[in-house]
């Protein structure tokens, strides 16, 4: 962007909450908006929705933006209407598919268990984790089959709700770096080392750097179910790279 | 999925056997018994997850090798605290544990979740052994 036109578009900002402007913004980026949402159209989720969604996420960025944070507009809009999206598509397939009585199993235990590793400074048992959510041991192993089920959960899965787009990918990052290859393992580092590179950390923070799943949730900020899941998810995909190598 | 229980001769108290088709869809079945039976014992819910990660493994071991199973058989034990898993492939192969960088990636990670594993062939046919012990002092186990 040219100079010129980025004082353009910050005079606009200034001046948002003068009538018409703030439409004017809009008009100005939702072909940006929209482009967006249909990233998301394999979803099944429709387009119109989808653009309507990305056109709430572009609001939010205009209300939020401010020209001192040393960035164009654009580099500002894009994570918050991803954010929003990503929100959207997480709970549309969520409530597509889990039963509302199973999420809220979910969700209760989801709560429960980061109390209970802390209070006990250990994983909890299915029977700890049923008395702290006044549930039965039953309801537990049936809330967690049905995450088996249903949950769908991606590396670009919104890490929550306060994440404003921020996923597991982004938290991930920060074990950047390089990693050792133990020698019993030697065989299959062009796989390990083809693996996206925050699936690949994982998979070394479990595997080279014996992190229980706990200490790997706690780090992430995410649930102990969600690592194994991850894991699952990235074991099968190092498996199928190693069972196709020629 | 049939779940057999014979009257004698191959299983005892206090063991559980299962037959599932040797598809990978099964596996959810074979997990969520696995995460019963192990709570039950009184694992951890890391080490349940650990335990389900193994199955799997142990899962796409037994399928991914030629001849394609019509059935997997599980047979699932436990004793003074440790579990043990016996998965097996109703078709049988020349080599056991197949020659292939999937199966030695299988093996591998197998050993970090699990604390025996062997490759074996049982009357059932060929099979992943496993056995997981608790790592941990926990409540008693639920009656």
């Amino acid at each position: 962007m040219e100079q010129a036109e980025r004082e353009e578009v910050n005079a606009l900002f200034d001046r948002r909450d003068e009538p018409g402007i703030r439409d004017t913004l809009v008009e100005r980026y939702l072909h940006m908006a929209a482009s967006l949402a249909r990233r998301y159209q394999h979803s099944g989720q429709a387009l119109d929705d989808l653009v309507q969604v990305a056109s709430i996420g572009l609001l939010k960025a205009i209300d939020r933006f401010d020209a001192e944070f040393g960035v164009n507009f654009e580099s500002y809009a894009i994570p918050t209407i991803l954010g929003e999206l990503k929100r959207y598509h997480r709970d549309q397939g969520w409530s597509v598919r889990m039963p509302r009585r199973l999420q809220e199993l979910t969700l209760q235990i989801k709560d429960a268990v980061p109390v209970l590793s802390q209070e006990l400074g250990r994983s909890p048992s299915i029977a700890e984790i049923a008395g702290h959510a006044q549930l039965t041991e039953e309801e537990v192993l049936e809330a967690m089959d049905a995450q088996d089920a249903y949950a769908s959960i991606s590396l670009d899965a919104p890490v929550d709700e306060e994440s404003e787009g921020s996923t597991l990918v982004d938290r991930i990052a920060i074990f950047d770096g390089d990693f050792d290859i133990a020698e019993e393992w030697a065989q299959f580092e062009p796989h390990l080392r083809a693996l996206p590179q925050r699936e690949r950390q994982i998979i070394v923070l479990r595997f080279f750097r014996d992190w229980t799943q706990s200490q790997i949730a706690e780090e992430l900020g995410i649930s102990q179910m969600h690592v194994s899941r991850l894991l699952s998810q990235t074991l099968q995909k190092l498996r199928d790279a190693v069972g196709t190598a020629p | 999925m049939t779940v057999a229980l014979p009257a004698s001769g191959g299983l005892e108290p206090g063991k559980i056997m299962l037959a599932v088709p040797g598809r990978a869809d099964s596996v959810r079945i074979v997990r969520s018994v696995m995460r019963s039976w192990a709570a039950n014992v009184g694992f951890l819910l890391d080490e349940i997850e650990e335990l389900c990660l193994a199955i799997d493994e142990a899962f796409s071991g037994l399928i991914s090798t030629r001849p394609v199973p019509e059935r997997i058989t599980v047979r699932i034990s436990s004793d003074d605290g440790a579990v043990e898993i016996t998965a097996s492939r109703d078709a049988d192969t020349e080599l056991w544990p197949p020659v292939s960088a999937q199966t030695a990636l299988i093996q591998r990670v197998l050993e970090t979740l699990i604390d025996e594993v062997q490759f074996e062939r049982t009357a059932d046919g060929p099979s992943i052994r496993m056995v997981k012990r608790r790592t941990q002092s926990v409540p008693q186990p639920r009656k």
